[in-house]
Order: C-alpha cells, then structure tokens, then sequence
C-alpha cells in the first residue's frame, strides 16, 4: 500500500489540472489474476483521467493492459481478479459499486465501442430490435422506437435506414455494422464513450470513413472519449493526449504532438522507430527482445531489459511517473539531455 | 516491367466466381531477387491474385509460368510438389496456419522429408539451420503452437516456407495480426532473408506504409483490376490513379481529414461500375 500511494501521489502531480469534471477518473487501479501462473498484476497502479469532452488514447501492445484499463470503466474486470484503486465515472466509483450503480453507469454514463461489432450484436436479432432494446425497455412505444432508430441511423450516415433496420447483423458488411454500434454507443447521451480499437478490422479507407464519423459524432455529443488502440498515428490523429501503456503500467502521458515529436519514454521512443510511416525515409527498427510476459516480475523497471539506455539504477525499482515538459514519463532518465542519444 | 532475369511471367490472368469477376487482366513479371507488392482493400482481388499464383485456385484464363520450366498446371502430386519448390505462402493469420499438434521443428522436418531425400542427421540440421535463420530459439522450436506468440508463429511459418528454397515467397498479409513491434521484427528479418539469398517477394497489404518498407515495385488493385503499376517510391510519391490517391489519404496521420476520404470513396465508387 504505502508503495503505491507514494506513486498516487507523485502521479498526481505530474499529470496537470486532473480536478474539475472529469469524465473518467482512475486511480491507482492495480488488477492482479488470482488463478493461473501470474506473477505481477496485469495492471499496476494505473492513474489516468479522461477531463469531460476530451478524447484520449490509450496506446500499446498486446498484453500491455489497454483493453483492462478501458473495460475497468464500465467495472468489467477479469473472472476472478482482485481490484484495488478507484474508477470513478460520472461520480460512481465502479470498483465494488452495487449492482444498480454500475448499470446506471454502464446503461447511461459510459458506453463502448468494440473491435468486432460482430461479437457485440445478437446475430439473431434485427438491426432495429439492437437499436430500440434500450428504448422498450424504458416503455417507449413502437412508433416512436422506429422514429428514433431512423433518426439514430441517419445520424451515423446510413442512407437507407428503413431497409437497414430490418437486417440481420450478417446481411450488413463490418463498416456498416460498426456504424450501428456507433449509433446505439451515442443513443443514450453518454458522458464517456470508450472506443476499444474500433477500426482494427476494418479496411484503411473505411477505417478513414469511421473515424471521421466517431469524431464528428463525438464532438457533436460532447462526450469524452478514451480511443484505445495500438496505433500510434491513428492515436495522434484522433485524440489531444496520449497514454503509453507497457506491462500493465502507465509509461508516458503527453499531448498527441509533443509525444511525436519528442517521446521521453524509451519505449514510446522504440515504438515509434517500429512503426512504418509513408512520409519516413528510414526503415522501422525492431524493438529489440520481446514483452514482458504474466509469469515474469521484474523488481526494477518492465522495459529495463529492451532499453538501450538502461543503467544499474533501474533494475531496482519500478520508476515512478515523474513530469517532463507537458506531461509525465516513467523513467528515471527521462529529463536526461537526450534519452535517444 | 520485362527483364531477362525474370523468375516468374504472370500473364493475363482472369477468375470469376459467379458472375463476381474476382481478378481481371493481371499481369506482371517478377525479376529475381526483387519483391513486389500487391495492395487493395477487401475484394479487390488481391488474395485471390495470390492463391492462383501458388495455385490454390486455378485460373479461368491466363498463365503462371516460372522461367526455365513449361506452363505446367499439372494436378498431380508430382507437378505439386515441383510448383512448391518453386512458390511457398505465408498466410495472413499465424494462428490459423500451423497444425497445432506438431512442434515447429517437427513441421520443418516433415517439410524437409517430403522433398529432399535427406539422411536423418542432415534433416535434422537443415531444420536447426532454418530455426537458426528465423531467430527461434531452442524452447520455441519444441513447444506446441498455441505456446507460442503470433510473432513467433510467422516466424514459423516463414521458417517452412523456406525449407523447400522456393525461388519465390507469396506472403498474404504476413504482419497485419501483428503489434507494431513485432510487425517490426518480421519485416526486418524478410528484409534479411531476401538480401541473403536473393529470394522474390509477392507482398499482399491494404497498408501502403508497410508495403513501402519492404517492395520494390506496386500493384494496386481495385475491383479486380489493376488500376497503377510501377516502382513503388514513385507510385507513393506521384499517385496516378484516384484509388492510390485515396489510399494513401487513408493512413491516419496528425491533421488529417477523415470525412473528406469517406466522401472521396463514395465518389468513386459511383463511379466505377463493378465488372464493367
């Protein structure tokens, strides 16, 4: 305990203004599996806010902790696991809420957007009986279901919204669908929206088409929204700050452009190099070795292995999130000169 | 694109299913050693292209030659195993393509059995070679797949496909179920395989970043046909054709203007009529 508070606190003070009407508030949330062969917890004192209408990203690698971060928004935790820290939504801290709390948080402060829209949609069931469930549920009549789901579909750019609703979710291609589940994610006004690699399965130039709706949609709700993903650029294109995920732990926190143009992290730094870009004369450099598995617990820092600015100094302690510039890093060379050399 | 050194003459080929024409009019050669690439979005074609290339699917008119040798198209097992000397896949998802009761370096010498009559001791040294060549170490090389990570698997996959020495390597999407790092270290490692033994490359993406990273030539392809052919650094850098254009717009990037691209797909796909 006395451990993580000392990195609740330092984290407090590196990232700015963390205060007023926050959308999403976490707090030292570490989740640790109690069955299998973990040896560290899959996150570790995660901090990170998410300010009313702000979007931000969540960026890392498979196993890196994204997709249990964003989920712990709607208190959904892995089967077994055992929680500590906060996760504040809409002044509801999700981590052990009642029951009713959640679903009010889940059927009205929060909703998500999944990377297979395939596996969030009942496949026996119509578009419109999707769209309206909620609204039925509330006792709002069938006229005014249909009107409502029209209207919700014109929203999202579906042009031909009564043929639309009576599809089946097989008879719609995956752009299309994921315009539905766009549509229902904004139907109940929620003040947080989490995008969990919305467009991962989708072909570039859709991809394209569905940010820029989920972006206008998004800016004409108000909403905020967390957009994890493990795409650098497509994270800068779309969010104003920046989370860095490695092994369950927050590595760097930056806005979009300062995070590109000079990364702090050597992870952030290594990523970047791996990831191919159009404008790039160089070719992407491998991150040397390979990620941190579960059976693996490293006394000192995660990365300590695959950096090649690593000292002694860093296999002792996992590092703190310290402030760098705009944001915060957690390396105990970030404010070297030039932790790239 | 002819040069004398070709390995492989791609002519005119054509499939439809139905009356979906999947691939029309492709042509190209592949000269040794050289890597080409193939790019579209879904149902472009561009996997059928590579199926019919390995022939996997057979094509309703047009020719896959390899130089020095006839047009065979022969089904037998004789006339197969010759074609897999001469081409070898890997295919988009590691998880999907390793049997997953065999240990890599099983599966590499089974590989090796079924096409060099090979003793034993020198079987088991080609395999070590090959695992050598892929970066697998000796933990991964004896464990079952779904021990292993998706990077580690297409590394895999790799290492089988080079066991027959093809002259030509058809990879179908090889990275795009990868993280960005690994992603990495498989296109740095095809880097290496290619300039070490002078093998061609037939890279199947949808991502034009990645494919710049490791062709020398491009083909795009777009309902079936090819729409701009070139080397692929002037193809990036002076796009031709409306779709490259739309392509390369595509790829996220700060300050970028995704409703502008959703407008520009729907113009031109009004503008193409499927199969015209």
């Amino acid at each position: 305990m006395r451990v993580r508070d000392r990195f609740r606190s330092d984290a407090a003070s590196a990232i700015p203004g963390g205060d007023v009407a926050d959308a999403l508030r976490i707090e030292g949330l570490s989740v640790r599996l109690t069955r299998g062969d973990a040896q560290r917890p899959i996150l570790d004192g995660v901090d990170l806010v998410v300010h009313a209408g702000e979007t931000v990203g969540l960026v890392g690698e498979s196993g890196s902790g994204k997709s249990v971060t964003s989920r712990a928004a709607l208190g959904m935790f892995p089967a077994g696991a055992e929680v500590r820290g906060r996760v504040i939504v809409g002044g509801v801290d999700v981590v052990g809420a009642r029951r009713s709390a959640l679903a009010r948080v889940r059927g009205g402060e929060a909703a998500m957007i999944f990377q297979d829209p395939r596996a969030g949609i009942n496949p026996v069931r119509r578009v419109g009986d999707f769209l309206g469930e909620r609204m039925r549920r509330r006792g709002i009549g069938r006229a005014e279901r249909r009107t409502r789901c029209r209207a919700l579909l014109d929203s999202v750019g579906i042009s031909d919204p009564d043929t639309t609703l009576r599809l089946y979710p097989h008879q719609m291609s995956g752009g299309m669908l994921q315009r539905v589940m766009i549509a229902a994610a904004l139907s109940a006004e929620p003040g947080l929206l989490l995008a969990d690699e919305p467009t991962t399965a989708l072909d570039v130039t859709i991809q394209a088409e569905i940010i820029g709706l989920l972006m206008e949609r998004r800016a004409h709700s108000g909403a905020a929204m967390l957009f994890v993903t493990h795409d650098l650029e497509l994270a800068a294109a779309v969010c104003d700050r920046i989370y860095v995920m490695y092994a369950g732990r927050i590595v760097e926190c930056r806005p979009s452009g300062s995070l590109f143009a000079d990364p702090r992290h050597p992870y952030s730094v290594a990523l970047l190099r791996a990831t191919p870009r159009l404008e790039s004369e160089v070719p992407v450099v491998p991150v040397p070795g390979r990620p941190l598995s579960l059976a693996e617990a490293p006394v000192g820092c995660a990365f300590a292995p695959r950096c090649p600015h690593a000292v002694d100094e860093c296999l002792e302690a996992p590092p703190a999130l310290v402030g760098v510039g705009d944001g915060a890093a957690a390396c105990i060379r970030c404010n070297d000169e030039d932790p790239r050399r | 694109m002819s040069t004398s050194s070709a390995v492989m003459e791609v002519v005119h080929l054509r499939k439809s299913f139905g009356p979906m024409v999947a691939v029309d009019d492709m042509s190209f050669d592949l000269a040794a050693g050289r890597s080409i690439g193939i790019v579209g979005e879904s149902g472009s074609g561009k996997s059928t292209t590579a199926r019919m290339l390995v022939g996997l699917e057979r094509p309703d008119s047009g020719t896959v030659s390899f130089t020095g040798e006839g047009k065979d198209a022969g089904r037998g097992t004789r006339a197969r195993r010759a074609r897999a000397r001469r081409i070898q896949m890997v295919a988009q998802d590691p998880y999907l393509s390793l049997d997953p009761r065999v240990t890599p370096r099983q599966a590499l010498e089974r590989v090796i059995r079924l096409h060099f009559d090979l003793p034993a001791a020198e079987r088991r040294e080609r395999a070590q070679a090959l695992l050598d060549q892929v970066n697998l170490g000796a933990r991964e090389a004896d464990a079952l797949p779904r021990g292993l990570s998706g990077g580690q698997r297409q590394r895999v996959a790799i290492a089988r496909a080079l066991a027959v020495s093809p002259r030509v390597l058809v990879l179908d999407e090889p990275t795009s179920a990868l993280d960005v790092s690994v992603q990495a270290q498989i296109l740095a490692l095809l880097r290496r395989i290619r300039a070490e033994q002078g093998i061609s490359f037939v890279f199947i993406s949808h991502d034009l970043a990645v494919v710049k990273e490791i062709t020398d030539e491009l083909i795009v392809m777009y309902r079936g046909r090819v729409v701009e052919a070139g080397p692929t650094r002037e193809v990036l850098r002076r796009p031709s054709h409306d779709y490259t254009r739309l392509l390369l717009d595509s790829i996220p990037r700060p300050g970028w203007d995704p409703e502008s691209i959703g407008a520009a797909r729907r113009a031109l796909a009004a503008a193409t009529v499927p199969g015209a």
